[in-house]
């Protein structure tokens, strides 16, 4: 024993003075930045249960900087871009995060895509002061918690998605009675909270809580539980997959009252899983878009993401990321050419209206409220078409 | 002095790990931290896979009580890492002990499979649980205050997690070597012949899976350190794959297989970062590569090759949990 204590004493002075003599040398202040660049990390879920939202949301924001870049980049500098992937697994984002902020050296990051595994990054974003956008995590504490200086969002976070519904099921005549489906995770955790708070407030009785896996193959015994409750509506807080059974099999058993959907799934999407719209003659969710797919507000993005990134298909998930592109392309400009990390924040935190882009939604932050984005869209089916119904709805 | 080397080989390592934290940005040092923190899950999952072959598959879930113990110990009640890191084991233990009962009743595949069910009813314990666990929300996790020194950041974490994976893995090798160890064996082998040995061997499973559960809850506790942040996401059937992995790929019944194991898995999908379809097939591809021409890991494979030394009590021929008949029931 006294010689193997030894021998790695030995070992272990040896290894760290020749490692210790070959350590990098101390780095600047405000990394990422060059006179003719600035340095952003991304972070998707490229792969992993969550992939499906992971190149559409990065190629939605990336075709903003490849824009800027295009007409010369923002003040001289071209924006350089270092793409990671997270696996919507936490110790996969932390290390993604650590390894654009600490090896990569980056001058932000943009990013998550899943909630859990995007807060676990939280801490590391704020000891090292580094600026964020969030790409499209929803869940509130990500930027909601005190304190949070540098993290910033430009999507419908999750409570508001919660409060809208239930705001649109207080104008719904005859409703007086839902049943709430969805899963068991930090996703729909996000809308639970002021979803039953606001139902409570509009004299709306919850029936109860019906929880569907995201793998969900067959939702027959759910969808009959519910229609033994007889509920007047019911709000479907499930990811796109299982939504999708969720409605083919309510259609296929007769459950047909009205059904509300949160900002996870998109009316266009369900259509094609289902294969026609007669399973959502009944259904509205919550949009964040200024338009359906096709529209005239979204032609633009439409053809600025064929333009830069032909392969990728024109999708409902294509362009949630765009406005915090847009947020942070309008934070870099104001911050000026002498940028640094303080400057940003400080350019960032003075945004007021800024147009969203393809989301409904103008972006506005301050020091106190990092959540820029505060309107939805309801949209639904009419005679086939999907249509926006009513006003937008604002918290 | 090769033969030093490679009698010392264990040591080499942690001594390894010291002297390359003076030279790791943030980034490595996390990396090397997980590793630490698997070697202490792969030592204890070795212990009951490898040494006592039960085909335990709920190490994701004993890691994930480990963790939330510690967190909320130390987060909401203030109790000291000293005390919290260990109620994490212990708990963990007991949970252990308490799923080893239907060990005397099932082995193979059948105990992967109870011990599958048990991991999916504690992560949606955690998932549900919310007045305790925060639910889907997680837990924040503090950084330790020891000896009047705040552990914060991933260097500090670093000397709280190397001197505990160091320990763990003394105690590994000291059970091996023990009474204990050697009744391990004997049961992986042949129960009948450990029972006529008068080895008691429903004493003994329920004892590997009480200890290996220990580990895991230390290694949870250690986990929630590297994470300051934890969610039951962290918890779930991948982890369980990883710890599975890193045992099969390192080297079943091998002190050094859970450490090669643990450095493989920890880095290679680092590594592998810009390479997405090898990551996704990555797991499944190396484990069929490894049961098909390695099936004692890197560990059995460099112990061959005499390039590591040969282990007591390690595995001389491919052999899976479950082989050998239960012996019956004592009483």
């Amino acid at each position: 024993m006294k010689t193997s204590v030894r021998l790695s004493l030995v070992a272990s002075a040896a290894l760290a003075l020749t490692f210790a003599m070959a350590a990098p040398h101390a780095r600047a202040d405000d990394p990422g930045i060059t006179p003719t660049s600035i340095k952003i990390g991304m972070i998707g879920s490229l792969t992993g249960p969550a992939a499906a939202w992971g190149w559409p949301t990065i190629n939605g924001a990336r075709m903003v900087y490849d824009a800027v870049n295009a007409q010369g980049g923002i003040n001289g500098r071209k924006i350089e871009l270092v793409v990671e992937d997270e696996q919507c697994a936490p110790p996969m984002a932390l290390a993604a995060a650590k390894k654009l902020i600490h090896r990569d050296k980056v001058f932000m990051l943009h990013g998550g895509s899943c909630s859990g595994s995007i807060l676990a990054t939280r801490d590391e974003v704020l000891a090292n002061e580094v600026p964020m956008m969030i790409l499209v995590a929803t869940m509130d504490k990500i930027v909601q918690e005190k304190p949070n200086d540098y993290i910033y969002r430009a999507f419908l976070p999750g409570s508001f998605d919660g409060k809208i519904i239930a705001d649109f099921i207080a104008t719904m005549p005859n409703v007086k009675r839902v049943v709430v489906v969805g899963h068991a995770d930090e996703h729909a955790g996000a809308r639970y909270g002021t979803l039953t708070e606001g139902l409570k407030k509009h004299g709306v009785e919850l029936l109860g809580l019906e929880t569907i896996e995201t793998e969900l193959t067959d939702a027959t015994a759910q969808v009959l539980k519910i229609k033994d409750a007889k509920p007047d509506a019911v709000v479907l807080v499930g990811r796109p997959a299982a939504s999708a059974v969720f409605l083919k099999d309510a259609h296929r058993l007769g459950l047909d009252v009205p059904m509300i959907g949160a900002t996870v799934v998109d009316l266009q999407d369900l259509a094609d899983r289902i294969g026609g719209t007669d399973a959502l003659k009944n259904m509205y969710v919550v949009a964040v878009y200024k338009g359906p797919l096709g529209s005239e507000a979204m032609t633009p993005w439409q053809e600025m993401l064929k333009k830069y990134y032909p392969s990728d298909k024109v999708q409902a998930s294509s362009f949630l990321g765009t406005s915090g592109a847009l947020a942070v392309v309008e934070g870099l400009k104001k911050a000026g050419p002498d940028l640094t990390r303080a400057k940003f924040v400080e350019a960032m935190n003075g945004i007021q209206n800024l147009d969203g882009g393809p989301m409904a939604c103008s972006l506005s932050f301050s020091a106190a409220d990092h959540d820029g984005c505060r309107t939805g869209v309801m949209w639904g089916v009419r005679d086939g078409k999907i249509v926006v119904i009513g006003d937008r709805w604002k918290n | 002095m090769r033969t030093l080397l490679q009698n010392n080989l264990v040591w080499l390592f942690f001594a390894g790990t010291v002297a390359l934290s003076f030279t790791t940005d943030a980034y490595s040092q996390y990396l090397m931290n997980l590793v630490l923190v698997y070697v202490v899950i792969g030592q204890g999952l070795n212990l009951i896979l490898g040494f006592a072959g039960m085909f335990a598959f709920a190490h994701g879930a004993f890691m994930g009580i480990g963790a939330y113990v510690s967190a909320l110990l130390t987060a909401k009640l203030g109790v000291s890492l000293l005390v919290a890191m260990p109620a994490a084991g212990v708990a963990a233990a007991i949970v252990g002990a308490l799923i080893g009962f239907p060990a005397l009743r099932v082995s193979g595949l059948y105990l992967a499979m109870v011990t599958l069910g048990f991991s999916e009813i504690v992560q949606w314990g955690i998932k549900h649980w919310k007045s305790v666990t925060g639910g889907p929300d997680g837990v924040s996790v503090p950084a330790p205050v020891l000896f009047g020194h705040r552990f914060y950041g991933d260097y500090p974490t670093f000397y709280i997690v190397v001197v505990v994976a160091l320990a763990m893995t003394l105690l590994a090798q000291a059970i091996i070597r023990s009474k204990l160890g050697r009744a391990f064996v004997a049961i992986r082998d042949s129960e009948i012949a450990a029972q006529c040995s008068g080895i008691k061997v429903a004493r003994t499973k329920v004892l590997a899976f009480a200890i290996s559960a220990f580990y895991a809850g230390i290694g949870g506790s250690l986990f929630s350190l590297t994470q300051s942040y934890i969610t039951p996401e962290n918890f779930g059937f991948y982890q369980t794959t990883l710890h599975f992995c890193i045992v099969i790929v390192g080297g079943a019944a091998s002190l050094a297989g859970p450490i090669i194991g643990s450095i493989i898995l920890t880095w290679l999908p680092e590594v592998l970062r810009n390479a997405q379809a090898l990551q996704e097939i990555g797991y499944g591809l190396m484990l069929i590569l490894f049961v098909i021409f390695a099936p004692r890991g890197i560990a059995g494979f460099l112990i061959d090759k005499g390039i590591l030394p040969r282990e007591r009590f390690s595995l001389r021929r491919p052999s899976l949990p479950g082989r050998s008949r239960p012996a019956p029931q004592e009483g």
